[in-house]
């Protein structure tokens, strides 16, 4: 079962006064359940367009986009966690306040926000910060405030938008850890990056945009075996390497 | 239900902390003192004066905040992406819009009642109380009518230019009469110009309900005044809001 399946999405945006660009050119690839699945390309290459129209921002000129084999739906939104790239996140708020913001508008009935914030606050390592305003948290604690938000309501899948995107190393290392942690508990993660050892570190599989096309998606391992690094592969298809483009799971 | 009011909560709470809008209440604040101290000096006038400047602080004040407020609420969240969080949340874009209007409309209310409060107490016994109060509706419902039209421009256009569409609408809001003098036309002529009779209808009708120089012909409203402007007002903000859910279920959030 694929936690993901995008097919034939495309998009076009305005550009200037009366004027349109195809900014998403057929982007068909599929992340299965279970697995982490990287999103790599260079900046402008329709990564965060992508992500904004499977989670909806953008309506999609043309093409299907099914989670868990269904079209999204406010119902199935309990399904997914969504972090976009470096987002404010109400600062006036403390860390327990702003995750049960998420949870009322989550679950507006539901009781259990204590144990499952706590248990969320202990993973991305916040718990002892938790009555602290954000507004006096670092960059790295506020993503992790962000992962906690995606992570409050238990979903299956993660969509996170450049997770890693101007950290410095020990705040990289944190959220890889807890990604690492995410994976092991069996969520799909799907992420963006232009970071290729991130994606290297943390997948299984791998998709490759690049101008609004997909050059690669399927296993990591397949991609890379014939070069020695993510870095040369990742070149060599940007350039159209036959051997690889058009590669399925 | 609850989704909306969490949402609304949070925005009010957002609005009460951001320190623009602190220091447009503490000018407000002190213009009702500065009215108190300017009335107590003048002789029989300190009533008037209090009124005046009173009124004048919560009407400038509830305008310029509802105005600047409905301009940057939304366009703040989608440039922060915080929308987009909260969108990814089982909640519809309808749910988020009303959540930020009432949060918006509680924020404007209790300014509106601090105010109102404020000036009632230092005007003590010589003020005419039913009066102000139905004046201060107006006032509020104006505000409110006002911030709506900026919030629903702003979902299409920059800050700077819905904020412009919201003060261009309160002037010519108040103008339709003042035109219709100046070009000499009685409100009972059938002919009129055009544009004079699309102005009529396009914008809400603000000079019809500017009661601030009855409180001192000693005039009562009349309970029909009352419920025709309420409801004016209200039709106006019930459409802008509808208008502004249908264009923001549709709005590409880039």
């Amino acid at each position: 079962m694929n936690a993901i399946e995008v097919k034939n999405l495309v998009k076009v945006l305005p550009t200037g006064f009366m004027g349109k660009t195809e900014v998403l050119h057929k982007v068909t690839f599929n992340v299965p359940k279970g697995q982490a699945c990287g999103f790599v390309g260079n900046n402008g290459a329709g990564k965060t367009t992508t992500l904004k129209c499977l989670l909806e921002f953008l309506t999609p000129t043309q093409g299907d986009i099914l989670f868990f084999n269904e079209r999204l739906s406010v119902q199935n939104r309990i399904r997914i966690g969504y972090l976009p790239e470096r987002p404010y996140l109400y600062e006036f708020l403390s860390a327990m306040e702003f995750l049960k913001f998420h949870w009322n508008l989550t679950f507006p009935n539901l009781k259990g926000f204590e144990e499952q914030a706590e248990k969320v606050l202990k993973l991305v390592g916040l718990f002892d910060n938790r009555h602290k305003v954000m507004r006096k948290f670092s960059k790295g604690m506020l993503q992790r405030a962000g992962l906690a938000q995606a992570l409050i309501h238990n979903p299956d899948l993660l969509i996170l938008d450049e997770p890693m995107s101007g950290l410095d190393p020990d705040g990289r290392l944190l959220v890889k850890n807890i990604l690492k942690e995410l994976k092991a508990q069996g969520k799909t993660l799907f992420f963006s990056s232009h970071l290729l050892e991130d994606v290297d570190e943390l997948c299984e599989n791998l998709v490759v945009i690049h101008h609004g096309d997909i050059l690669y998606h399927g296993e990591i391992t397949k991609f890379r075996s014939q070069y020695r690094n993510l870095e040369e592969a990742f070149a060599a298809v940007k350039s159209r390497s036959p051997e690889l483009v058009g590669s399925h799971v | 239900m609850k989704k909306i009011r969490t949402l609304a909560w949070t925005t009010y709470q957002e609005l009460l902390r951001e320190r623009f809008f602190a220091v447009g209440v503490i000018v407000a604040f002190l213009l009702v003192v500065l009215s108190y101290l300017l009335g107590s000096l003048s002789f029989d006038e300190a009533s008037r004066i209090m009124f005046n400047l009173g009124i004048l602080a919560i009407e400038l004040v509830t305008l310029s905040l509802g105005i600047f407020a409905g301009a940057r609420l939304v366009s703040k969240e989608i440039e922060l992406r915080t929308c987009q969080i909260i969108l990814t949340r089982p909640l519809s874009r309808t749910h988020f819009l009303l959540g930020k209007w009432f949060g918006l409309f509680l924020f404007i209310l209790s300014i509106l009642i601090g105010l109102a409060i404020l000036v009632l107490f230092l005007g003590g016994e010589s003020f005419q109380r039913m009066s102000f109060l139905w004046i201060v509706l107006e006032i509020g419902l104006k505000s409110w009518l006002v911030m709506t039209i900026v919030f629903l421009s702003s979902l299409a256009l920059r800050p700077v230019l819905a904020a412009l569409i919201g003060i261009s609408v309160y002037f010519l809001g108040h103008s339709v009469d003042d035109i219709r003098f100046f070009l000499k036309i009685k409100a009972t002529d059938t002919e009129q110009p055009l544009f004079l009779s699309i102005l009529e209808k396009a914008v809400p009708r603000f000079d019809q309900f500017n009661w601030k120089s009855y409180y001192f012909l000693e005039k009562v409203f009349t309970e029909k005044q009352i419920f025709l402007m309420a409801s004016h007002y209200s039709v106006w903000i019930i459409f802008l809001l509808l208008v502004s859910l249908v264009s923001w279920r549709k709005k590409d959030i880039a």
